[in-house]
């Protein structure tokens, strides 16, 4: 049993430096950014373990929680998990296979987990704050109802089913395990956007369920292991797919808040790119997009078309579609090769699929905006002579400033293989010249990090890492997406580093 | 057994301490209030506050300006006006849609409000609050469901508890009330707020009686004119044009007149000025002109509510000013910037976004301008060298027709005529033109624009709305010239008591009073202490002449270009042009020249204006945000726009 009381007290002080003001500076703290906020949470925890032979295991846990986030007669919640593990090679049938499988273990479990991880209050709702004067100098503070309150707010929870096989073979010389896992989570927890008319923002509820299938693999090797030589090599590949399940009002789609039925909860609501408009395509331009020139972002148009073949009606808000933006694999690699002296170590990681969302190339972020005399980002764009570009021409259609339908060259595909560290070391541990020093060992290394990434269309664009670095609403000019969706913003980005070292021990 | 006592035991101590610490699981914020706040006086008059606050994010707010404004007589896109500009101007450069129209400004924010005034009107009660400050609340929801109503047709008067009820429940379903029903909703609290409402305002800019009258006198009038109905414009949703308080057009407009004439003869503390330029100079904010305004202030950031040194462009910061405004720091003789950007209302910050009209601009000079001061009132026409004060140490510069232009001297000026003696550049360059493309006089040192020259990249700027500054040395220094205005935004003025008794008497048929009170604002245009382009002091008078020049019967096109002599540029427009249902008759067709510094050969432009275009398109993001089936979305959606 555990008692757990956070007390967070945060004080943000706002420097304002008005250069333009002759008077001395001022440190005000705004109320805004002043918190102070106290969470409580009980818990009850019960195991019992149990091993037979060392062949036959079994674990089962009960846990009962209560968060003081959630609505009065919804903060408890009881839930049990149980596993079971059978050493295979450890079994009389497999007495034979001594020589070369040193560990097969198969694993099952069941469990249940939950999650309250909203923020304290939000069940209470909340009031926002106006901040307004009246004349010149005299000022008064307008309060209105933001968040509503939410009496039926409950935990988040999830069923998970796992498998897992350990093996490890040729004393040790392979090992891996390969698990596959199946989650369905419950009454998930996130802000509800409700419509101007309800007269107020948004609420916090249970809004639906999803579901997380996914396979996950690893393989560990001593492919060398004679005289001089040594290569270590280790890999791990995991992949998982979400979907959501269903939605607590029983509808099948909530554009507002980007969640669709069947697709993952993360997906983009977005026009999908098909290039841009060319000489000659003047027929089809005018009855989708009337105004455009060639040169301008075309569209993939998802309506009816007529007996003759040409389509009934220009591009809408009908064209945004759900976009998987989940990749769809991903994984790591390490390897070591070592001979005699010389060791060499290299770490990187991939993913194969999947969307990166640069809001440096997209509407967000006003760095692509193809007109007027501003800072632009360098890309390919659309000339009479270049038509080819993925970008499209410099003052074409545009809105809010940015090119119509811009939004859409954010996307690239997310495949990358980076590697992460390239180590080369000399040891010199067996020269004796060292022992006159009083060293015992001496190793020298040179490391070069972040040295390459292949296979990626964004850093052939631009150089930049190919990894999110921002959450969805930072790091931009203007809010683009979702908290929750990872993008890249102009946060401070990867650096490649090359170190050079020594280590000695005396 | 011994082992079983202790564990019984222990067991037991662990449940006894467990019982005692449920406060753990209880809540208590202390850094924000809860809906709850809402039940005390202090949690009320907060309410209040916000619902000030809350003019804000529309009135000062560029593009619901623009869309109030672009498209009407008044403007249309300036050269660097994008989509949303280009959307709202209906001459085939854009779309107006859902996703496009930028009414969604007024539907995205005043619900909140709304609701807020609700909770406000039924939480005072019980608090003991008195009938002014309930009066105050009623006349913030009366306004809003007003400018609901005149812009998308009927709306949801039950925001989710019930009609005119404050909802605490996430309500995602809406159904619309027909237009009857929602005024007969503005009528019952903009008469609550007449009565309750004290004469003297409470707070700085607070609400009166007076204010109240205008509103109901505006909202009577509008009214009049739907039951009327005289261009057959369809309403939605469908409703008989039948006042569900049984009364007819003519009794409105009666109402209108007579609460107007009730507010003139007992003005209180509110009046006229002296002159038509003293209502909208910054040294005057907050005159007793000026009934209602979203009020800002340059001595506190954060009450402000926008920063005091730059702005990106979003409410609540009051950067209408900077749509009608021409890139004048362009301008450049001889490698200086004549025209240094500064935080003063003759120049400030231009986004180049929206221009007058050629046939805005007649509206005012077909009234001799000479002795009709409210073009110079309206309109920065002149632009004088400031260069000194961003360091250039140069004593003049070389002006047009080899004359000298000295520091401080006019640069540039507009002259809303076609002059037969301009010549123009033939491109823009350094040596002519001023760089802008601006034409030559003779005998004139400064670059001039005539009539022909008034193009989407250059043209007089509105002067009204334009920020200034006071925390800066003027003499010396720019100020904060990129941020947003702190000037208050007007929203109701005095003089539209006059315009609108004349428009109400107008449909009375009693022409002698709308010929009386139309006179009185033009006497007023005809004093003069000031002419702005020439910077000097000028006194003058000529209301008598203005008044004879008044034609002896008066028509509603006379009263709607007196409406644009007073109110050019101020944000309501469209709502006139609405009423009266002479939107595509008056602003079908305008001229204007081109985007290209040099262009000077006026284009006359075609506007597709159809009846559906009367109602503004509900927001997209609120059909998407409703669990409604399709069918119904496409029922809540104003007929006429694609449904999406």
């Amino acid at each position: 049993m555990q008692f757990n009381l956070k007390k967070i007290l945060g004080i943000v002080a706002l420097s304002l430096m008005a250069p333009f003001f002759a008077s001395a500076q001022n440190i005000t703290v705004s109320p805004n950014s002043s918190n102070y906020w106290q969470a409580g949470l009980i818990s009850y925890m019960g195991r019992v373990m149990y091993s037979y032979a060392d062949k036959y295991m079994i674990s089962a846990a009960v846990r009962s929680d209560a968060s003081s986030r959630l609505a009065k007669g919804h903060q408890w919640h009881t839930y049990p998990a149980v596993s079971v593990g059978w050493n295979i090679h450890n079994e009389s049938f497999m007495e034979g296979s001594r020589g070369w499988l040193d560990e097969l273990k198969l694993r099952v479990g069941y469990g249940e987990t939950s999650n309250q991880a909203i923020n304290p209050y939000q069940t209470l709702g909340s009031l926002g704050t106006r901040p307004y004067n009246f004349g010149e100098t005299t000022y008064a503070m307008g309060y209105f109802v933001s968040t509503l309150p939410n009496t039926e707010l409950g935990w988040e929870y999830s069923n998970t089913w796992n498998y897992g096989i350990d093996f490890a073979f040729l004393q040790g010389r392979l090992t891996g395990t390969v698990e596959y896992y199946s989650q369905k989570t419950h009454d998930i927890l996130l802000n509800l956007n409700l419509p101007s008319t309800a007269g107020v923002g948004s609420y916090t509820a249970n809004i639906g369920s999803t579901q997380n299938r996914g396979v996950e693999f690893s393989l560990n090797a001593t492919i060398i292991d004679s005289g001089d030589w040594r290569w270590d090599a280790g890999i791990n590949v995991y992949a998982n797919r979400n979907k959501l399940v269903s939605l607590a009002s029983g509808q099948t789609e909530d554009r507002g808040n980007r969640w669709f039925v069947g697709k993952p909860i993360n997906c983009l609501y977005d026009y999908e790119y098909d290039g841009l408009w060319q000489k000659g395509e003047e027929a089809l331009m005018n009855i989708l997009q009337p105004g455009a020139a060639p040169g301008d972002i075309k569209v993939k148009y998802h309506g009816e078309y007529d007996a003759a073949g040409k389509p009934v009606r220009a591009i809408d808000e009908n064209d945004r579609v759900p976009i998987n933006a989940d990749p769809n694999f991903l994984g790591g690699f390490n390897t070591r090769l070592q001979f005699r002296n010389w060791d060499l170590t290299v770490l990187g990681t991939f993913q194969a699929g999947g969307i990166l969302i640069s809001t440096l190339h997209g509407s967000s972020g006003y760095l692509n905006m193809l007109t007027g005399r501003r800072g632009q980002l360098k890309v390919d764009y659309w000339t009479e002579s270049n038509t080819g570009a993925r970008y499209p021409r410099p003052g074409g259609l545009n809105s809010n400033d940015n090119p119509l339908y811009g939004s859409t060259l954010s996307y690239f595909d997310g495949s990358y293989l980076k590697i992460g560290t390239v180590t080369l070391g000399y040891n010199f541990e067996k020269i004796g010249a060292l022992r006159r020093f009083g060293f015992d060992k001496l190793r020298v290394y040179a490391t070069a990090q972040n040295p390459f990434v292949l296979f990626s269309d964004f850093h052939r664009e631009c150089g930049l890492d190919p990894e999110p670095n921002s959450r969805g609403t930072e790091n931009q000019a203007s809010a683009g997406y979702l908290y929750r969706q990872k993008v890249i913003g102009t946060n401070t980005p990867n650096t490649r580093n090359y170190l050079f070292g020594i280590n000695i021990t005396f | 057994m011994k082992k079983l006592t202790y564990i019984i035991t222990a067991f037991a101590a662990v449940v006894l301490s467990a019982a005692s610490c449920n406060k753990i699981l209880e809540e208590q914020p202390r850094t924000f209030f809860e809906p709850g706040y809402f039940q005390t006086e202090a949690g009320v008059e907060g309410g209040l506050t916000a619902l000030y606050a809350s003019l804000r994010y529309v009135y000062g707010q560029a593009y619901y300006f623009n869309i109030n404004t672009t498209g009407t007589d008044e403007a249309t896109y300036g050269q660097s006006g994008d989509g949303n500009f280009k959307d709202a101007d209906l001459s085939g450069v854009g779309s107006l849609n859902a996703s496009s129209s930028r009414s969604d400004v007024l539907w995205n924010t005043v619900f909140t409000y709304i609701n807020t005034a609700s909770g406000i009107v039924e939480n005072a009660e019980a608090v003991g609050l008195s009938d002014a400050l309930i009066a105050e609340a009623k006349f913030f929801r009366g306004w809003y469901y007003f400018q609901l109503v005149q812009t998308f047709g009927g709306v949801p008067l039950d925001l989710g508890s019930g009609d005119l009820k404050f909802n605490s429940t996430p309500s995602r379903t809406s159904v619309r009330n027909t237009v009857p029903e929602v005024y007969k909703a503005v009528f019952s609290d903009f008469e609550a707020a007449v009565n309750d409402l004290p004469d003297k305002p409470r707070v700085i800019g607070g609400v009166t009686k007076n204010v109240a009258r205008l509103a109901l006198a505006k909202a009577y009038l509008t009214f009049g004119w739907w039951l009327e109905n005289p261009k057959n414009i369809p309403t939605y949703p469908a409703a008989d044009r039948k006042d569900l308080n049984g009364h007819d057009a003519t009794w409105y407009y009666t109402q209108a007149l007579s609460i107007c004439e009730t507010a003139i003869a007992n003005p209180g503390p509110y009046g006229l000025m002296t002159t038509f330029r003293d209502v909208n100079l910054a040294a005057n904010d907050r005159n007793k002109e000026i009934l209602l305004w979203a009020d800002h202030t340059e001595k506190s950031e954060q009450y402000n509510g926008a920063s005091l040194g730059y702005s990106s462009g979003n409410a609540p910061d009051n950067f209408a000013g900077w749509m009608m405004n021409w890139n004048h720091g362009t301008v450049n003789i001889s490698g200086v910037g004549c025209i240094q950007r500064e935080a003063c209302q003759e120049v400030g910050r231009p986004w180049t976004r929206m221009a007058p009209t050629h046939e805005a601009i007649a509206v005012f000079t077909s009234q001799d301008i000479t002795k009709d001061s409210r073009f110079e009132g309206t309109f920065t026409t002149a632009y004088y060298g400031n260069w000194e004060k961003a360091g250039k140490e140069d004593e003049s510069v070389p002006g047009a027709n080899g004359m000298t232009i000295p520091r401080g001297g006019l640069v540039i000026s507009f002259i809303p005529e076609v002059l037969d003696d301009i010549v123009y550049p033939d491109a823009q360059s350094n040596t002519n033109g001023a760089n802008v493309g601006a034409g030559t006089v003779p005998g004139r040192a400064d670059y001039v624009f005539d009539l022909n020259g008034f193009s989407r990249i250059a043209f007089p700027a509105l002067w009204k709305l334009v920020g200034q500054r006071n925390d800066y040395d003027k003499a010396n220094a720019l100020g904060s010239p990129n941020a947003a205005s702190t000037r208050p935004y007007s929203i109701l003025k005095f003089s539209d008591f006059y315009l609108t008794a004349a428009e109400a008497a107008f449909k009375l048929g009693n022409n002698t009073k709308a010929r009386d009170n139309i006179n009185v604002l033009r006497k007023r245009a005809g004093v003069w202490t000031y002419k702005q382009s020439a910077r000097s002091a000028y006194v003058a008078d000529f209301s008598e002449e203005l008044a004879d020049a008044t034609p002896a019967t008066i028509t509603l096109d006379y009263i709607l270009d007196e409406r644009m002599r007073e109110f050019y540029g101020e944000g309501f427009r469209w709502f006139d042009l609405v009423r009266t249902q002479t939107w595509a008759e008056r602003a079908g067709t305008y001229t204007i020249s081109g985007s290209s510094w040099g262009d000077h050969k006026p284009e006359t432009f075609t506007r597709t204006i159809e009846n559906y275009l009367y109602l503004r398109p509900i927001p997209q993001d609120q059909l998407n945000g409703m669990e409604m089936t399709a069918a119904e979305k496409a029922a809540y959606q104003n007929p006429g726009y694609p449904v999406e």
